[in-house]
C-alpha cells in the first residue's frame, strides 16, 4: 500500500508519550537500536553534559521544564520519527514525506536527502540556535465543533496580524493556526485572539517553550544557520519530498542548493504552510494512507481536517 | 488489425528507459552544458508527465470514462518554455501544452498539476480551471488564463495583454505584475494562418514600429500538420523570419539544449526590449491530431514510424544520461513514479462529481449580484465635471460625451479607445473631449482591424482595466465578432467564473440615416450578439437614457464582472425633435451622476386615453416611430421600449401583453434574423394568459440596407407601424 509519511512537530512528545522511544526500538528491532545508539553518540558528541535520548525517555515522570526544552524536545522527536519511519517503511511503499516544523527536518532524513546523523546535527543545531529567541507560539483554530471553518475567525485572525506588530502566521496547520510573536506581544497576542472552545480545549493556548519559530523574528537564526550549516550534506530525495509552502522536491530534478536554502532560511523565517503541504500530496499523489509518523497523535486533527476539506479518501493511520 | 499508435510510442520511451537502466550516473563532461542539471531533468519530468497523461487520456476515453484526447505527444519541448519564463509571465497557451505547463507548475509551490489535468479530462466538476466545462490549460497562481482557442483566436488578447501591461503601470493600476513582465503566446502551424493570427501579430508590430512597448513572445509549436493538411516546411519562417519589429528565433525541439539556449535569447530580448519577439520551435506531432484521428487515412504507415523515431523524449532522455546529469535507472525511477501516481490519482477522479444541473452549469455567467451592479452604476466621480454647458436639453451624442467624461473622472482604470475616437472625437464626436481631457494613456486611437480593438478590449481587461472600446459601425463588428462569442464572453463559462474580462463595447448602430452610408453605415444585424450566453446588450432611444444606461453598464462590467455591448443607434445620436422640427422633444437633461437605469428594466410611455391599449414593443429607432404612429392611431397605444436587448425585459413584456388589446412589435432588424421580435412573439405564444390577444410585427425586410431612398423599403416605416397597429385593432381586418 503506498502512503504519505507525515513527521509531527514540537509537542509531539508529552506526557503518554514516556517510554515510546523504548517501545518502538522493541517492535522495530536491531534496525532501530543501531539507529538510536547513533543518535545517542552523536548527541553526546554534539551536546556534551545533556542528558541522552534514553535518560529523557526513560525518566520516571514527564517534566515539562525537562522534556519540553527546545534541544531535547527537537532531539526525542526527532529519533522517534526516524525509528518509526523504519516501521513505515515496511508496512507500506512511501510516495510522498512531509512534516510539520520540526517535523521537516525528519522529513528529510525520512525521504533520504540528508543522512540521519546529518540531521541530527541539523536539528540540534537549530535547536540551540533557537533557544536564545525570545517570543511565542500561540495555538488557535479557526474551526467549530464539527470542523467547519467558521468565517469570521480568518477575518479576526487578519486584524490581529495587522495590529500587532511582530505577530505573524507561523503554522497554518488545518482547522488550527499558530501565532507567532516576540515576547513583548505575547500578552497582547493571546488578549487579541478571541476565546474559542472546540470540544474540550479552550483556545488560544502559549505552547510551552516555543520560539516564534517560521517568522522573520527568526532571521537571525537563519542567518547563523546558515554560517554554521553550510557544510551539510544534503542531496535530491529519493523519496518524493514536500515542504511547508506545498512544494514538491523531486528525486530526479531536485537541486540541492536550493533544498538547502529552503532548510536554512526560507522555512525558518517563513509561514509554515502544513495544510497546503499536505493538500497538494493528497491530490498529487493519490495515496491510500497518511502514515502519520510518531511520536504520538497530535497531526491526527489537523489532517482530519485537511482530509475532510479536500475530500480525499486516503485513510488516515497512526503509526507509532 | 491496426496497429495503436500509442502503444507504439509508449514502448518505444520504455524501452529506451530499460536500455539506459545500465548507464550509470557518469561524471559531467568538461564541457559545461549550458542548460544545467535541474532545468534539464525538470523538462524531462515535465515531458513524462505530459506524456502519461496523454496516454491516460485515450485509456480513459477507451473506458468510457474520458473525454478529451488531443495531446501534447511530440510538443515536449514546450516544457523548456516553462521552466525558463517566470510565473509572472503571463501565458495564453495552445492546446499541446502540456509539458510547458506541467513544467511551469512543478517550479511553484502547491502544484497539483497532474490531478486538475486528470479532472478535466473527465470532465469533472472539480476541476479547478474550468468545473468540467472543457479540458483547457489555465491557473490563477501562476498566470495562464485558460483558452478554448483551436484556431488562434486567443492571440489578440495576448497582444492586448502586452500592451495593456505598460499601460496598466502608466494609469497606477496594480496587476500584480512586475514591471519586467512579458506574455508568451503559443499556437500550431496551421493556426499562425487564420485571420487572428495574422492580425495579432500585425498590431503587435504596429505598435512596436511606433515604439509603443509590446513585450510580447509568440511560439509557433510547428509540427508540420494542421490536423491532415501539410505545412510547408519553410512557410513560417518566410512568412514571419524576416518580419519588421519582429525578432525572430528558430529552435529544434529535439535538442533540449539548444532549445533551452534559444528560448533563453528569446525571453530575454522580449524582456529587455519590450518588443514583440517570435519562437518558431520544431517539434513533432505523435498519436495523431486526437484520440478520434485515424492518421493513417492521410499518411503513409511508413511516414508516422518515422515521425515516431523523432520522439523528443528519447533525444532527452539520451541527453540527460549522456550529459552525467542522472543515471539510467533514476530515469526509469521517475518515469514509473509518475505513471503509478497518474494510475493512482486516475481512479479517484473518476468518482469525483460531474455537473448535474442546468443552474450550476451556467451559474458563471450569471449576471449579479445587483446590488454589486447598481452600486457601481451610481457611482460618482470625485470631482464634477467643469466648464460643461448643461444649461439646456441636448441630443445623444452630447450627453453621451458628458456621460463618458464623468465616467473615466469616476474610474481611474478606465480608458477609451477605438478608430477614431482620440483627437477626432469619433466619426459621431461621441468621445469628443476625453482625449484632451485624459490623455493619451487613457484615450487612444487604434489601428483599423476591430479583431485588435477587442484583443486589446480583453487583454486589458484581464490585466485590471476598465476597456470601453468602441466600435466604428455594426457592420465591422462582424469581421471580428469571434473575439466576443468565442473568447470574452466564454472566460467566464469556461473558468467557471475565476477568470473574467469585464467590459463595456459601445458600436454605433443601425439605420435611418437617410439613404446615406449604404450597408455599411446602416447595419441591422444583431443576432450575432443576442446568440452569445451572458453578453448584457443595451440599445437606448434617447440622450439620458443613453447615460444611464452606459452607466449600469459601467455597473455590470465593475460589478458583475461581465461584459456589455452598448449599440448606440447613429440616427438618434443628433436627434433633437420627435414631432416637429425645433420642438426638441427628443432632447434631454443631463441624468446627473449617481443616477443610473436598472438592468432589464424597459421604459413605458402610458397611453393618455383610458381603456386597453394596444401595446407596441420595440427598441431604438423604433421608439420615436412608434411615438409618431401612436398619433395617427384612433385607439389608446401603450409604447414599451425594451432598452435593454439581453436581458430582454420578457416577464414585463408579458405582463403588459395580457392587459392590451394586441401586441405589436417593432423591430427594425431584419424579419427572419432570429431576432428580438421573433424571441418576444414566441414568449407569447407560450405564454397561457396571452392566448386570446392578436400579435403582429413589423421587421426590416430580409436584405442589406441600400443606398439612398431604397433603403426605405428594408426598413420599418411609421406607415408600417400604423397600418399595422389599425389592423391589429380591427381584429384583423384591413
Amino acid at each position: 500500500m503506498n502512503a504519505f509519511l507525515l513527521c509531527p512537530g514540537r509537542g509531539s512528545y508529552g506526557k503518554p508519550e514516556l517510554g515510546a522511544l523504548a517501545r518502538s526500538i522493541g517492535e522495530i528491532g536491531d534496525e532501530a537500536r543501531a539507529l538510536v545508539d547513533q543518535l545517542e553518540s552523536q548527541r553526546a558528541a554534539l551536546q556534551p553534559g545533556m542528558p541522552s535520548l534514553h535518560e529523557l525517555d526513560s525518566a520516571p515522570s514527564f517534566r515539562p521544564a525537562l522534556h519540553l526544552k527546545g534541544e531535547h524536545a527537537s532531539a526525542i522527536i526527532f529519533a522517534c520519527t526516524l525509528v518509526d519511519a523504519l516501521r513505515a517503511r515496511r508496512d507500506s511503499h512511501p510516495v510522498l514525506v512531509g512534516g510539520n516544523s520540526l517535523g521537516f527536518y525528519s522529513a528529510l532524513v525520512v525521504s533520504g536527502a540528508v543522512s540521519p546523523s546529518e540531521g541530527f546535527r541539523l536539528v540540534a543545531t537549530m535547536a540551540e540556535l533557537q533557544q536564545s529567541e525570545r517570543g511565542g507560539q500561540v495555538l488557535w483554530t479557526l474551526i467549530d465543533d464539527d470542523w467547519r471553518l467558521v468565517p469570521d475567525r480568518q477575518t479576526t485572525l487578519n486584524a490581529v496580524l495587522d495590529q500587532i506588530p511582530s505577530a505573524a502566521l507561523s503554522i497554518r496547520l488545518g482547522g488550527h493556526v499558530i501565532v507567532a510573536a516576540n515576547e513583548e506581544d505575547m500578552p497582547a497576542l493571546l488578549d487579541a485572539l478571541p476565546p474559542v472552545k472546540v470540544g474540550k480545549r479552550d483556545f488560544p493556548f502559549r505552547l510551552a517553550m516555543h520560539g516564534p519559530f517560521h517568522t522573520d523574528l527568526l532571521r537571525g537564526v537563519a542567518d547563523a544557520g546558515l554560517t554554521r550549516l553550510a557544510d551539510l550534506d544534503i542531496r535530491a530525495p529519493e523519496i518524493p519530498l514536500i515542504d511547508g509552502r506545498g512544494y514538491l522536491w523531486s528525486p530526479l530534478s531536485s537541486d540541492p542548493a536550493a533544498l538547502l536554502h529552503y532548510t536554512l532560511v526560507t522555512q525558518v523565517t517563513s509561514t509554515f504552510d502544513f495544510t497546503e503541504a499536505v493538500r497538494v500530496g493528497l491530490l498529487d499523489y493519490a495515496p491510500e494512507r497518511i502514515d502519520l509518523l510518531g511520536p504520538g497523535t497530535s497531526l491526527r486533527a489537523p489532517v482530519g481536517h485537511i482530509l475532510q476539506h479536500t475530500g480525499s479518501p486516503a485513510k488516515p493511520w497512526i503509526g507509532g | 488489425m491496426a496497429i495503436r499508435r500509442e502503444q507504439v510510442v509508449r514502448e518505444h520511451l520504455e524501452s529506451l528507459l530499460v536500455s539506459l537502466v545500465g548507464q550509470a550516473c557518469r561524471a559531467p563532461s568538461t564541457n559545461e552544458r549550458t542548460i544545467g542539471r535541474s532545468d534539464a531533468l525538470a523538462c524531462v519530468e515535465a515531458g513524462f508527465k505530459s506524456r502519461l497523461l496523454d496516454l491516460k487520456a485515450r485509456e480513459l476515453k477507451n473506458d468510457g470514462t474520458g473525454y478529451y484526447t488531443i495531446g501534447s505527444a511530440g510538443h515536449e519541448a514546450n516544457a523548456v518554455i516553462g521552466r525558463a519564463l517566470r510565473a509572472t509571465d503571463p501565458c495564453l497557451l495552445h492546446y499541446r501544452s502540456g509539458a510547458l505547463l506541467a513544467a511551469r507548475s512543478a517550479r511553484e509551490s502547491g502544484d497539483t498539476f497532474l490531478h486538475d489535468t486528470l479532472l478535466s479530462l473527465v470532465a469533472s466538476a472539480d476541476d479547478p480551471v474550468s468545473g468540467g466545462r472543457h479540458k483547457v490549460w489555465g491557473s490563477e497562481r501562476l498566470w495562464v488564463p485558460p483558452q478554448t482557442s483551436t484556431i488562434a483566436s486567443h492571440l489578440p488578447k495576448a497582444t492586448g495583454m502586452a500592451f495593456a501591461l505598460e499601460r496598466a503601470k502608466r494609469l497606477g493600476v496594480e496587476d500584480g505584475l512586475p514591471d519586467d513582465a512579458i506574455v508568451m503566446a503559443s499556437f500550431g502551424d496551421a493556426s499562425i494562418n487564420h485571420a487572428s493570427a495574422t492580425t495579432a501579430i500585425n498590431s503587435a508590430c504596429w505598435a512596436a514600429h511606433q515604439n509603443v512597448p509590446m513585450p510580447i513572445l509568440f511560439v509557433c509549436e510547428d509540427n508540420g500538420v494542421g490536423i491532415s493538411v501539410h505545412t510547408p516546411s519553410t512557410w513560417i519562417r518566410s512568412a514571419y523570419g524576416h518580419r519588421a519589429e519582429l525578432a525572430w528565433f528558430e529552435a529544434d525541439g529535439r535538442d533540449l539544449e539548444g532549445t533551452w539556449q534559444t528560448t533563453g535569447r528569446a525571453i530575454d530580448r522580449c524582456r529587455r526590449t519590450r518588443r514583440p519577439c517570435f519562437l518558431q520551435l520544431h517539434v513533432v506531432r505523435l498519436l495523431g491530431h486526437a484520440g478520434s484521428d485515424v492518421e493513417t487515412l492521410y499518411h503513409e504507415e511508413r511516414d508516422i514510424e518515422a515521425t515516431e523515431q523523432l520522439d523528443p523524449m528519447l533525444a532527452y532522455c539520451r541527453f540527460v544520461v549522456e550529459s552525467g546529469y542522472c543515471s539510467g535507472a533514476e530515469l526509469q525511477a521517475s518515469y514509473t513514479a509518475i505513471a503509478a501516481r497518474i494510475d493512482r490519482i486516475a481512479l479517484e477522479v473518476v468518482t469525483r462529481p460531474k455537473i448535474e444541473t442546468f443552474e450550476e452549469l451556467v451559474q458563471p455567467l450569471a449576471i449579479g449580484p445587483d446590488a454589486a451592479i447598481v452600486a457601481e452604476a451610481e457611482r460618482k466621480p470625485a470631482s464634477s465635471l467643469g466648464g460643461v454647458e448643461r444649461d439646456k436639453p441636448r441630443h445623444m451624442a452630447k450627453l453621451l460625451a458628458w456621460g463618458l467624461a464623468d465616467l473615466m473622472a469616476t474610474h481611474s482604470e478606465m480608458i477609451v479607445f477605438g478608430e477614431d475616437v482620440a483627437k477626432k472625437g469619433g466619426v459621431y464626436h461621441v468621445t469628443a473631449g476625453l482625449h484632451e481631457r485624459f490623455g493619451v494613456g487613457r484615450v487612444f486611437n487604434t489601428l483599423l482591424d476591430e479583431t485588435t480593438v477587442l484583443g486589446i478590449a480583453i487583454g486589458a481587461a484581464q490585466i485590471g482595466l476598465l476597456p470601453i472600446p468602441e466600435i466604428q459601425y455594426l457592420a465591422y463588428l462582424h469581421n471580428a465578432e469571434d473575439q466576443l462569442r468565442g473568447e470574452a464572453c466564454s472566460q467566464r463559462f469556461f473558468s467557471n467564473g475565476r477568470w473574467d474580462n469585464p467590459m463595456v463595447v459601445r458600436i454605433a448602430s443601425f439605420g435611418y440615416q437617410k439613404g446615406f452610408g449604404g450597408h455599411f453605415h446602416n447595419d441591422d444585424s444583431i443576432a450575432v450578439l443576442r446568440d452569445i450566453p451572458g453578453l448584457v446588450i443595451a440599445v437606448p432611444s434617447r440622450g439620458d437614457d443613453a447615460v444611464m444606461m452606459l452607466r449600469t453598464c459601467v455597473g455590470v462590467a465593475k460589478g458583475a464582472r461581465a461584459v456589455c455591448a452598448f449599440l448606440e443607434p447613429i440616427a438618434l445620436y443628433m436627434t433633437k425633435d420627435l414631432f416637429e422640427k425645433g420642438d426638441a422633444a427628443w432632447s434631454y437633461d443631463y441624468p446627473e451622476p449617481g443616477t443610473a437605469t436598472r438592468l432589464g428594466e424597459a421604459r413605458h410611455y402610458e397611453p393618455e386615453d383610458g381603456g386597453d391599449p394596444l401595446l407596441i414593443v420595440t427598441y431604438g429607432n423604433g421608439v420615436p416611430m412608434a411615438l409618431r404612429a401612436r398619433r395617427e392611431i384612433a385607439a389608446p397605444v401603450h409604447v414599451m421600449d425594451l432598452r435593454w436587448l439581453a436581458p430582454l425585459p420578457v416577464d414585463d413584456f408579458l405582463v403588459r401583453a395580457v392587459a392590451s388589446r394586441g401586441v405589436l412589435v417593432v423591430d427594425e432588424c431584419r424579419r427572419s434574423g432570429g431576432g428580438v421580435a421573433e424571441a418576444l412573439l414566441a414568449a407569447l405564444a407560450e405564454e397561457p394568459r396571452a392566448r386570446t390577444i392578436a400579435s403582429a410585427r413589423v421587421t426590416a425586410a430580409d436584405s442589406y440596407v441600400p443606398l439612398g431612398d431604397a433603403a426605405n423599403l428594408v426598413l420599418p416605416q411609421e406607415a408600417d407601424i400604423v397600418a399595422a397597429a389599425r389592423a391589429l385593432l380591427d381584429g384583423g381586418r384591413e
